[in-house]
């Protein structure tokens, strides 16, 4: 054996023995980088993604020559340009690493299409009692509520964006919730009393006679969700998850919106056509049912279908409102009923900019005056980590329920003169 | 008994089935606690490693001068020293 080999051999052995070492500091973390095929969206064995790159090809604009786009970044698969001349003109594209956020959105559509083993909905059942479940993170939560180890981002991404909703919802509410009060956290004082008028209904005070104790829960709690799109086409198992996280609390969910019913066989957003302008009830079990209102919040709340409500046992979410869009017409006019019901309302936004559009338009709002904030801007820990994109502008990359904010109708408290 | 059919429940399925080895979900999951757990233990461990070797130093002082040695005449000490010698030859 010559020395050279020798040598060779020994600097092996001390590879190993330092990778076990890095292992251990948790230097390394065991991620063997596997490289999966990246398709041209024009050449996607997936007819939905071929019809998808036609229609930003169709819709979407060159940011370089505002002509219209003709060319498929080759970093990415996905078209961004006219050509290739605008592509390399394209500098803050390139500056900012653009393409890398692109070529993962590639990537996440691609693997959802794949027809892998999506372990990663195998959900588990009901929660042991001695063991408390950690809201701090995506990964504590999977681990603490014994999900199926989530060992990639795909994995992650996948799992997280259906189940975005209930936990953005349920990490607000939990008794060890993530968010603190002002000055550590993103609550306000405004919004601590809100939530511990949610919490009071979830976790009731112990107490030992029957007689002396006050039922609050003479009817189920209700979470509004108001704009709903996507989040009517989840089923009520992923909901049920939520349901878990609360196990002695009944849950009404209500979807309120025009898309807040997509009917499976037509395969579109539809309307419930059930009489009187009902809603559609769809009971996933005794605790969780799903109430689909295929109408604007406005006309329900006129209608006073909804009526009495309890800030102890309703809350309001808007996932994405989009105020400034077509629908604001709807919006002006539900303000004023959710701002009446003194309910805690909280949003979420794309990214930074678009939460920022949606606080300046309520700022800027007549009614603004007669809303608290209750919780401030903050990144929404429980947001969907899968990259989507923009079809009208395709550099343009966001994650769902990114960013989270509240607001509520002033209370005014009686006061002793 | 071999292995059970079906997807291992609770948090063994964070390893690796065949390896052994820790998962890149359990990494992260570890990941807040690590550095702050890692001098946790630095910090503990100290107190009974400290209190060994500092009975280790006090006992290595102790020449045993306290212990009265019975007193001997010059005559049995030449004696002693005689015998010595010889046994050492």
């Amino acid at each position: 054996m010559s020395l050279r080999s020798i040598q060779n051999n020994q600097t092996v052995v001390f590879k190993r023995n330092l990778s076990f070492l890095w292992k251990f500091l948790a230097l390394d973390d065991g991620k063997q980088k596997m490289e999966r095929k990246l398709y041209n969206w024009d050449e996607s064995p997936y007819e939905s993604i071929r019809t998808r790159s036609a229609l930003i090809k169709a819709k979407a604009l060159c940011p370089i020559t505002s002509k219209s786009i003709n060319y498929i970044c080759p970093y990415s698969g996905i078209p961004t340009h006219h050509s290739k001349e605008a592509w390399e003109q394209d500098t803050e594209y390139h500056k900012l690493k653009k393409y890398e956020q692109l070529k993962k959105v590639n990537l996440y559509e691609h693997d959802l299409r794949s027809g892998r083993k999506f372990t990663e909905f195998a959900f588990p059942g009901k929660q042991d009692k001695n063991f408390t479940i950690n809201l701090g993170n995506w990964d504590s939560f999977f681990y603490t509520r014994d999900f199926p180890p989530m060992n990639d981002e795909f994995n992650l991404a996948a799992a997280t964006k259906v189940l975005t909703y209930p936990l953005t919802i349920a990490s607000l509410f939990y008794k060890f919730s993530p968010y603190e009060i002002e000055p550590k956290g993103p609550i306000t004082l405004e919004g601590a009393k809100s939530l511990a008028a949610l919490r009071y209904s979830l976790y009731p005070p112990y107490v030992k006679s029957s007689e002396s104790s006050i039922t609050f829960k003479d009817r189920p709690m209700r979470i509004f969700i108001i704009g709903a799109s996507i989040e009517s086409m989840i089923p009520g198992y992923v909901w049920k998850q939520f349901g878990y996280l609360f196990p002695n609390t009944n849950f009404e969910i209500h979807f309120i919106g025009p898309e807040a019913y997509f009917d499976k066989e037509s395969k579109t957003f539809q309307s419930t056509n059930t009489p009187f302008g009902k809603p559609l009830i769809i009971r996933f079990d005794e605790q969780i049912t799903l109430h689909h209102h295929t109408k604007f919040f406005n006309e329900i709340y006129d209608m006073g279908d909804l009526f009495p409500f309890d800030p102890y046992l309703d809350s309001f979410f808007l996932f994405h409102p989009g105020f400034k869009t077509a629908d604001q017409i709807h919006w002006n006019k539900s303000l004023k009923g959710l701002l009446e019901s003194k309910c805690p309302i909280y949003m979420t936004g794309y990214h930074e900019d678009d939460i920022n559009k949606e606080i300046e338009w309520l700022k800027n709002h007549e009614l603004s005056n007669e809303m608290d904030v209750i919780m401030n801007k903050t990144d929404n820990l429980f947001g969907c980590t899968k990259l989507e994109l923009v079809d009208s502008n395709p550099t343009e990359t966001y994650n769902i329920n990114n960013k989270i904010f509240g607001f509520r109708g002033k209370r005014y408290h009686a006061i002793k003169t | 008994m071999g292995k059970l059919i079906g997807a291992p429940k609770g948090q063994t399925r964070y390893y690796d089935p065949k390896t052994h080895q820790m998962t890149p979900a359990l990494y992260r999951v570890r990941a807040p606690f690590f550095w702050r757990n890692t001098i946790a233990l630095f910090l503990l461990g100290s107190v009974p490693v400290g209190i060994y070797y500092y009975t280790f130093h006090k006992i290595a002082e102790d020449d045993f001068a306290d212990i009265p040695i019975p007193p001997i005449s010059e005559e049995e000490l030449k004696k002693l020293k005689l015998e010595y010698e010889q046994k050492k030859q």
